[in-house]
Order: C-alpha cells, then sequence, then structure tokens
C-alpha cells in the first residue's frame, strides 16, 4: 500500500499505521532504532497535545494505480498553539486538512498513519465516533466565506443545527448560546443577524459566522484552511486578532493552512512548511524567518513582497512542483533547488528533528 | 413576498388570457364550422341563417369577445354531438385523469428523488452503476409497449390486477375516487406503474445530476465538518439546494401527465380526458376540442403558478431578486 522509497528506510524505517490497526502502541514502539537526533517524541505525555499526527499519508485511488498525495506527515499541536501550515497550491495542504477530520473520500482515497485527537487515535474509529467528534473536538474552517454556507438556511438554522449535532439542546438555549457566539466573534446586532440569509452578509461576516460555529463547542483543535485569504486586509486583520485572543482564552489550538507569509509571521508559534505532500521543515516562527534551513523555505521567503525595496526586482521560485504522477526520486525539491548537489537526486532525505524543529533535506543551509 | 406572489397571478391570468386567443383563433378560424354542421347540398340560404344562428356573421372581433365572455361564465359551447356543455363532458372525466396522474406523480417522486439522492451519495459504487444504467432503459422502452407488458404478466398471467377500466364506488373524504376502495385501487395500480415509469426513471436521472452537483458545495464539506449527521446532510441541505429545479421538472412533468396520458389511457381503457378527447378529434367535435384544451392550459398555468411559488418559498434569493 505504501510506495515509500526504500532509500528512506536507511535512515529510518518506514513507520505504517493502517486504519484498521486499532492499537497505536504497536506500529509506533516498533520504529526500530532511530537516527541520532531523530525524535518522535513518543515517550512525553502524547494525551497532553491537543493533536498528534504521525506519518499520515494519503494516497489517491487512480486507473494507474495509487497516487501519494501526503507523504507520511508528522507534527504535533499542543493546546492553544497556532501552528502554520505553509506551502504552495497542490502541496497537500487542503488535503491534511480533509484527513485530520476524516472527510476524504474513502472509496478514491485511502488514509494510512496516525492522527491523536486528545490521545484518542481518530483513524480506527467508526463513521459514527467519526462525527461525534467533528465539530465538537475538532473543527473546520473553509476558504471561501461566499460558498461555506448553505444558501438556503439562515445563521440561525445553521448554528442550531451545528448545536444540535453534538447536545440536545432547546431553541431557547440555543438561541442565546449563538448570540453569545456571534458577539464573541465582534458581530454587532447579533440576534438580527440569526435571521439573516448568508447572501445578506458581506464576506467578512459570514467568515465571522463560520469561526463563530467552529467555536461553538470549545473544540481542542481548530483547522483553518486558507479562511482569511478571500477577506480584504482590514477584516483579515480583525479576525486574527479575535482569533488569537479566543485561543489564548479557550485552549483551542489551531492548525492555519495558508501561504500568506506575512500572516504567518504576526500570528502563529510554530511553522510547517509543506513541499509536494512532504513536511520539508517544521520550528518555531521566529527561526524559520530568519534562519530557514530548507531551500525551499528560503526561497518561499524571498518570494514575499513585503521584504523588498520598491523598484526591486522580486524572486521567484523557477520551475513548478512536481506532479503526483511525476515524482522524482531523491529529494522532491532538488529540480527547483540552487544549492542541489549530485547525492540529492541519488538519496531522498529523510527528517532530522532537534531542538530548533525539523527538516527535511541532505544539505540544510544551516545544520 | 406576497407582492412577487400577486405578480406571478397577474402573469398567470396574462398567459391564460393569451392562451384563449390562440386557441379561438385555431379553431373557430381555421376552417369554417358550419361545412360540417350543414349537409353540402343546403341552399344558400339555410348557410346564411344556420351562421347567423352560431354567431358567426358577426365581427372577428365581437365574435372573440363574445367566446371570451362564454368561458368566463363557464360555457365553452356545446358538443355538436351529445348536445351536453363541452366543459361538463371535459369535467366529468378530469378526476379519474387527475387520479392517473397523481399516483403515477407520487410513485415517480417518491422513488425517484430518494433514489437519485441515494446514486449521488454512493455514486463510486456498483450498485449504484446498475440503477443508473436501468433508468436510462427506463426511458428508452415505449409507455404503451410496458403498459402491454403489465398486463400481460399481471392480469394474464398472474390474475392479480385487472387489465383496464376504473372503479370509483368507494369513497374517500366524501368524493368518489379509485382511492377509496381496494377494488379501485387496483384498477388503478398498473396504469399509474406503467406511466410512472418514464418519469421515475427522468427523476432519477436528473436527482442524481443534481445532488452530485451540490455534494461538491463548500457548504456541505463545512456542515460535515460541524458533525451533521447524513440523513441531516442529504434532507435538509442536499433536498432543499435540489428542491427549486426539481419542483421546475417536476411540476411541468406533472402537467405532461394530465394532458398527454392519452396513450396509457387507451391501453388500459382507461376514462380519463385522454380518450375523451381522441373521441372528440375523431369526430371533429370543437367545442370538446376547445374545452379540453382551455382547461389543460388553465392546469399548465396553475400548475406553474405553483412551481413559482414553491420557488419564492425555498429559495430567498429570488425573493430579492423579484424586489429589485
Amino acid at each position: 500500500m505504501s510506495p515509500a522509497t526504500p532509500k528512506t528506510t536507511v535512515h529510518r524505517p518506514a513507520i505504517r499505521t493502517t486504519v484498521s490497526s486499532p492499537e497505536l502502541e504497536t506500529p509506533l514502539g516498533s520504529s526500530g532504532p532511530k537516527a541520532p537526533g531523530h525524535t518522535l517524541e513518543l515517550n512525553t505525555a502524547i494525551s497532553a497535545r491537543a493533536l498528534s499526527v504521525r506519518d499520515l499519508s494519503v494516497d489517491f485511488t487512480t486507473a494507474q494505480g495509487p497516487l501519494r498525495a501526503i507523504d507520511r506527515v508528522s507534527f504535533d499541536l499542543a493546546p492553544g498553539e497556532v501552528l502554520a501550515l505553509v506551502g504552495e497550491s497542490g502541496s497537500g495542504k487542503s488535503v491534511t486538512a480533509r484527513a485530520l477530520l476524516g472527510l476524504t473520500d474513502p472509496v478514491t482515497q485511502s488514509v494510512g498513519g496516525a492522527v491523536l485527537l486528545e490521545g484518542e487515535s481518530l483513524l480506527p474509529l467508526s463513521q459514527a465516533a467519526w462525527r461525534s467528534r467533528r465539530g465538537r473536538r475538532i473543527a473546520l474552517i473553509l476558504q471561501d466565506p461566499m460558498t461555506c454556507l448553505d444558501p438556503l438556511q439562515t445563521v440561525g438554522a445553521h448554528m442550531l443545527e451545528a448545536l444540535r449535532a453534538h447536545r440536545s439542546i432547546g431553541q431557547r438555549e440555543a438561541h442565546d448560546i449563538a448570540v453569545q457566539a456571534l458577539e464573541r466573534m465582534g458581530i454587532g446586532d447579533a440576534p438580527q443577524r440569526l435571521r439573516a440569509w448568508p447572501h445578506q452578509l458581506s464576506g467578512g461576516l459570514r467568515q465571522r459566522v463560520s469561526i463563530a460555529m467552529a467555536l461553538l463547542h470549545r473544540p481542542a483543535v481548530i483547522v483553518a484552511d486558507e479562511p482569511t485569504t478571500a477577506l480584504d486586509v482590514t477584516v483579515q486583520g480583525q479576525i486574527l486578532s479575535q482569533v488569537q485572543a479566543l485561543a489564548r482564552d479557550s485552549g483551542t489550538a489551531f492548525l492555519w493552512i495558508t501561504h500568506d507569509l506575512a500572516i504567518v509571521e504576526r500570528f502563529a508559534d510554530r511553522v510547517a512548511v509543506m513541499y509536494a505532500g512532504q513536511i520539508v521543515e517544521t520550528g518555531q516562527t521566529a527561526r524559520v524567518f530568519s534562519a530557514p534551513r530548507h531551500p525551499y523555505t528560503r526561497a518561499l521567503l524571498d518570494c514575499v513582497p513585503q521584504r523588498y525595496q520598491p523598484g526591486e526586482r522580486l524572486a521567484v521560485i523557477s520551475g513548478l512542483a512536481p506532479s503526483l504522477a511525476g515524482m522524482p526520486g531523491g529529494c522532491r525539491f532538488r529540480a527547483r533547488c540552487a544549492q542541489a548537489q549530485v547525492d540529492c537526486s541519488h538519496w531522498a532525505p529523510a527528517t532530522r528533528t532537534d531542538s530548533d524543529g525539523s527538516y527535511l533535506c541532505l544539505h540544510p543551509l544551516t545544520p | 413576498m406576497l407582492s412577487e406572489a400577486a405578480a406571478r397571478l397577474l402573469q398567470s391570468l396574462l398567459v391564460l388570457l393569451t392562451m384563449s386567443a390562440v386557441v379561438f383563433a385555431g379553431v373557430y378560424l381555421i376552417g369554417n364550422p358550419l361545412d360540417m354542421l350543414i349537409p353540402p347540398q343546403a341552399s344558400e340560404l339555410e348557410r346564411a341563417q344556420a351562421g347567423h344562428a352560431l354567431g358567426l356573421d358577426q365581427s372577428l372581433i365581437t365574435q372573440y369577445l363574445l367566446f371570451l365572455q362564454h368561458a368566463l361564465e363557464g360555457n365553452l359551447g356545446r358538443s355538436f354531438f351529445s348536445n351536453s356543455p363541452a366543459l361538463g363532458l371535459i369535467l366529468d372525466r378530469l378526476p379519474a385523469t387527475i387520479e392517473l396522474a397523481l399516483s403515477a406523480a407520487l410513485i415517480a417522486v417518491g422513488l425517484g428523488v430518494p433514489i437519485g439522492i441515494g446514486c449521488a451519495w454512493y455514486a463510486q459504487r456498483f450498485g449504484t452503476r446498475v440503477l443508473l444504467g436501468l433508468a436510462t432503459l427506463g426511458f428508452s422502452v415505449p409507455t404503451f409497449w410496458v403498459g402491454l407488458l403489465l398486463i400481460m404478466l399481471f392480469s394474464v398471467q398472474l390474475q392479480w390486477l385487472p387489465s383496464g377500466g376504473r372503479d370509483a364506488s368507494g369513497h374517500l373524504f366524501g368524493i368518489a375516487t379509485s382511492f377509496g376502495s381496494w377494488r379501485g385501487l387496483s384498477h388503478l395500480l398498473l396504469p399509474a406503474i406503467s406511466l410512472a415509469l418514464f418519469k421515475l426513471a427522468l427523476l432519477i436521472r436528473l436527482t442524481y445530476a443534481a445532488t452530485r452537483e451540490v455534494l461538491q458545495q463548500d457548504f456541505i464539506l463545512a456542515a460535515r465538518a460541524r458533525g451533521v449527521a447524513l440523513p441531516r446532510l442529504l434532507g435538509v441541505h442536499v433536498l432543499r439546494n435540489i428542491g427549486v429545479s426539481l419542483t421546475q421538472v417536476i411540476g411541468l412533468e406533472f402537467g405532461a401527465l394530465v394532458a398527454f396520458s392519452i396513450v396509457t389511457e387507451s391501453v388500459f381503457a382507461w376514462p380519463g380526458m385522454g380518450k375523451l378527447l381522441i373521441d372528440a378529434i375523431n369526430s371533429l367535435d370543437r367545442p370538446v376540442v376547445v374545452a379540453y384544451l382551455l382547461v389543460t392550459v388553465t392546469l399548465f398555468t396553475a400548475i406553474n403558478l405553483v412551481v413559482d411559488l414553491i420557488a419564492l418559498v425555498l429559495d430567498p434569493r429570488l425573493r430579492r431578486a423579484g424586489l429589485q
């Protein structure tokens, strides 16, 4: 099932947890000898984390055989932490988000690895058990506020539905909770808004409604898939600071998927950089921005227009990200990498982890 | 929303007025009714007298206005042959036709919409492909042939159900109808199934396509991410979003069931309007044809009005568009 290149096993044996394996300890515990500096931090209390993702893989079933869209992605989220997941379009960010909530298509997509939500392994769960956690313990905010509300349901109907999905609640009590939730997101005249139809609200208001709904059950984790990309900058800033405050107060952890590095720098505690279905670098935001280790991270940072003087020529990353069907052996970034050396095409790098984070590169910029 | 409903009603009345003119022109101005009513050997004087008696010597406009005035009074003329009011003849047959159309529509909608939604949700399954294939087959076979097959199997071979005719001896809510007795229902079942089959196949394919489109929308993913359970997802979000286009099709198809179920009525000897129309056309009984056309037009207009109102209820965006 897992078309992992055998080369990676030089550094680390591939760990495979399939959806059917009920016991997490067995596959993770059998990970064998690790390369020095590489830790999965298994011994620390995993349940203290809001979310732990281990070797998450998503394969698309196609007529030509399986295509690996997400390749052994691992990261952790502490309660109240904001982790930014950045990368180009098509790097697998959104697929990761869907996989974390169990919203991949069971027929055409197969998910492997382990997702632990507050210590509980999600992938072996039944559909019904998954559903009872979605929206309650782990929530999702989508990118486009224009399309993420049902145009034929009022805001109030949406919120009532979101509440009733996880608790039996009377109309009046639900109304009060909904009003409070909207007010927390800075929406004035909340009772009036509950009667509004989505088309009567601006994009910013709709996204606030979506976020208010995501926060309704005070979930441990909110996965936000580019939630502010479609909004103008002032609304973006307001929403971000509100979300930040709410996260701090409620202890909700955010996985913030974005390609806007300006937001990441201001807003995220840590960063995970994704390229071609793999996480190529993680670390504290300040460290990643000041001293990136992976050439791709460096290249991404060089693309931020704010870092340039007026008139100066902007940098671009030449070439295109590889397609799923034509994934090269060795390092996946080497064709576009200024630092690439001969061995990059022969050896697939393995993830190396230390106190500064992790990276997936044979020749990191700063070791 | 009330003003929009009123506007739709006014539109409907305009359509009816226009159609009455078309029907009048079509049936009264093309060809001379005297040629058919008066023997060819009659004298010019006799012709003129007959024409005067029927009001045919008056101007076009006057004739039309008279026709309109009588129509508003519920008088669409008398059948040339039975000499009874044409409208009465139609209205006598209307319940049988409505009964048949309603049963067929209930079967088609009650089965077609859930099957279509189910097929869309389980789009990748093998069973779905089988069902969709059967649906394609369903609107490839002619209705009369299906009717004959049903009679062969259930009436001739198994002798479970009668092969034709209608039994309205039972009463439901004080109305004599086939729904009032088991005997009535047993007569209704075969023609209703045979009439429903094509519409069922159509609705399965339409619902399937519409649902597939809705399921790809972000708000469906967002609702699932909030933990909304499948029955609510399909029964509320999907159903309402496909509802507007579906009611439009269902409305038109229901009108077609009422107006054009002639073939099925003939096969099952069902005493509906369709059979009356065929008889009237064969005997050139113009007032009956006119009455049939006007009743049909009224029915279609009424159905469209109801469909428009349902759309207004279902989709708030249409209400806003209506106000601007």
